[in-house]
């Protein structure tokens, strides 16, 4: 064998391994939930933040070299075009969440989103850019595979099954899920608060971000939460290549993100890293978190007929 | 591209596998013309994406390196991104607009600040944090100020018919050092006004469209701050 066809093995090992299409279905769920959200955000605002009677007249923004790349360059005074871009992005989620052309879907949910960057980029946070970079990536994921409209529609009309798809698009998330917090982790490092231990102290007072406002005096507790921040933000595109560890991984970082989205006024990016979450899982994890939540289910089930019992006995 | 292709589900890569069972997907010499094609394609999407993603998340410098070939891509299409998050200590301060009506003066009608407010509200307002906090910096003020605040002249709170005038204020809260010692201490002070009747009809104070196209804003996360 070649040094060059052992690179291309390694490649296809990566980038070319078959999957079930099971973690890319639960992803479409929690990335299609998500869209709802912003589809929901979209519509109480659409008006306030798009509308040339809105916070930003289209003037302030027409003179962007992109915007030809949107429908709003075209008609930047039409209300037409403003509900129906409303009416497609909420079409689209709901595609994308029940599965039906998905690929399709998230594509236009991407798309959609991009347009309302431009058409109003002053509301924009790193949160939106990777919702609409996770949903333009998400093309290449096998969305419809599973547990989809398209899949019983194809076994409704008697179509043999689609040939394994591969984790290509899947590989795309994760890479993208790592490279976040790798950056995010060397932008840290290279700040001296970070470093001695003591950012968290300026954020968690600051009225701005924190939901809480608080000056944290205990010295000790600050760095133990800003060390760990580090330590977490670096331990996950380390770790989640591994098998054993990623659970842990994953579990971290989906506490993480809940305890930032509790703690501070930030909207959107922890819940696009959670949702991102499960594209990280492969088929194996796929079948041990199946089998984790049947046991759960039935210790439920079995322990239920108890119930009345008691009450009889009471 | 829809998921009916059976190649859709092996983007590029894997066109060749339809036979890829216990073996894996074939080599590339082993292809045929147009999965050699398809599996070409995905490989250099692939390869030129993660360039692009590691050029967007870099300094400036290495950034305007790689514009020409990945500008559109990064900056176009939003493909990129740096991802700071609180890289830099947060230095945003709270920016409230208040309103001058027939009815009543200093009514507070758009707020920064989300505590307090009721979950729908919350809901609604989740992205005027951004946008409104940014009036607190001269440029975007000159950018989009008096547009921001001629919104609230068009738009009066309830109750009330008539704005005349609209002001941005900066709420700037306390800030300590490591010692516990004020550095800051809170006050308040009025960023601009704009006088709503008479003078200053409807957009016409708008600046024209250049001729060469404006810089972007910068980039959500460039600051270090979500």
């Amino acid at each position: 064998m070649t040094r060059m066809e052992r690179l291309e093995r390694l490649w296809l090992a990566f980038f070319c391994a078959p999957t079930n299409g099971e973690s890319a279905a639960v992803f479409r769920v929690t990335y299609g939930l998500l869209a709802a959200w912003q589809a929901l955000g979209i519509w109480l605002n659409l008006e306030r933040f798009w509308s040339d009677d809105g916070l930003i007249p289209y003037d302030i923004v027409g003179g962007d070299k992109h915007q030809f790349l949107t429908p709003f360059f075209w008609a930047p005074d039409s209300r037409t075009l403003l509900y129906g871009m409303a009416v497609v992005f909420s079409l689209a989620t709901a595609a994308l969440l029940v599965g039906f052309y998905p690929r399709v879907a998230t594509l236009v949910v991407a798309y959609v989103h991009l347009s309302f960057q431009y058409r109003n980029p002053f509301i924009l946070n790193s949160g939106d850019r990777l919702f609409m970079i996770v949903g333009a990536l998400a093309v290449a994921v096998p969305l419809g595979y599973r547990f989809s409209v398209d899949a019983w529609l194809r076994k409704l009309r008697g179509r043999p099954p689609l040939p394994a798809p591969n984790v290509w698009g899947l590989r795309l998330l994760q890479l993208q899920l790592a490279y976040v917090y790798l950056n995010s982790t060397l932008a840290k490092l290279g700040n001296t608060r970070w470093r001695t231990g003591l950012a968290l102290r300026d954020v968690l007072s600051s009225p701005v971000f924190a939901e809480w406002p608080m000056y944290i005096d205990f010295t000790p507790l600050v760095r133990v939460l800003t060390w760990s921040t580090l330590v977490f933000e670096l331990s996950f595109p380390l770790f989640i290549w591994f098998r054993r560890a990623r659970p842990w991984v994953l579990a971290a970082g989906v506490m993480f993100h809940i305890g930032i989205d509790t703690t501070m006024l930030i909207p959107i990016f922890s819940w696009i890293m959670i949702a991102t979450c499960p594209a990280c899982l492969d088929d194996e994890d796929m079948a041990r978190l199946k089998s984790l939540l049947r046991r759960v289910l039935g210790r439920r089930a079995r322990a239920a007929p108890k119930e009345p019992e008691r009450v009889a006995e009471s | 591209m829809t998921d009916a292709s059976p190649t859709s589900e092996q983007p590029g890569a894997d066109a060749a596998g339809a036979d890829a069972g216990a073996s894996g997907p074939k080599l590339y010499a082993e292809l045929g013309f147009r999965d050699r094609m398809l599996r070409a394609a995905g490989i250099a999407f692939t390869l030129y994406h993660l360039a692009a993603v590691l050029a967007g998340g870099a300094i400036p410098q290495v950034k305007k390196v790689f514009e020409p070939v990945l500008g559109f891509y990064s900056e176009g299409l939003r493909m990129t991104n740096s991802w700071g998050m609180f890289g830099k200590p947060p230095n945003t301060t709270h920016v409230t607009i208040e309103v001058d009506t027939k009815e009543g003066r200093g009514l507070v009608v758009s707020t920064t600040k989300g505590q307090g407010r009721s979950p729908f509200e919350r809901v609604r307002d989740t992205r005027i944090r951004k946008i409104q906090a940014k009036l607190s910096d001269e440029g975007d003020r000159n950018r989009f100020g008096q547009a921001y605040l001629d919104y609230f002249c068009r738009h009066p709170p309830p109750g009330h018919t008539e704005v005349r005038v609209v002001r941005a204020t900066n709420v700037l809260h306390e800030l300590r050092d490591d010692d516990g010692n004020v550095t800051r201490a809170a006050s308040t002070r009025v960023l601009f006004t704009r006088r709503c009747a008479g003078n200053a009809p409807y957009k016409s104070w708008l600046p024209r469209p250049p001729a060469t196209g404006r810089p972007p804003p910068a980039a959500p996360g460039a600051e270090g701050e979500l």
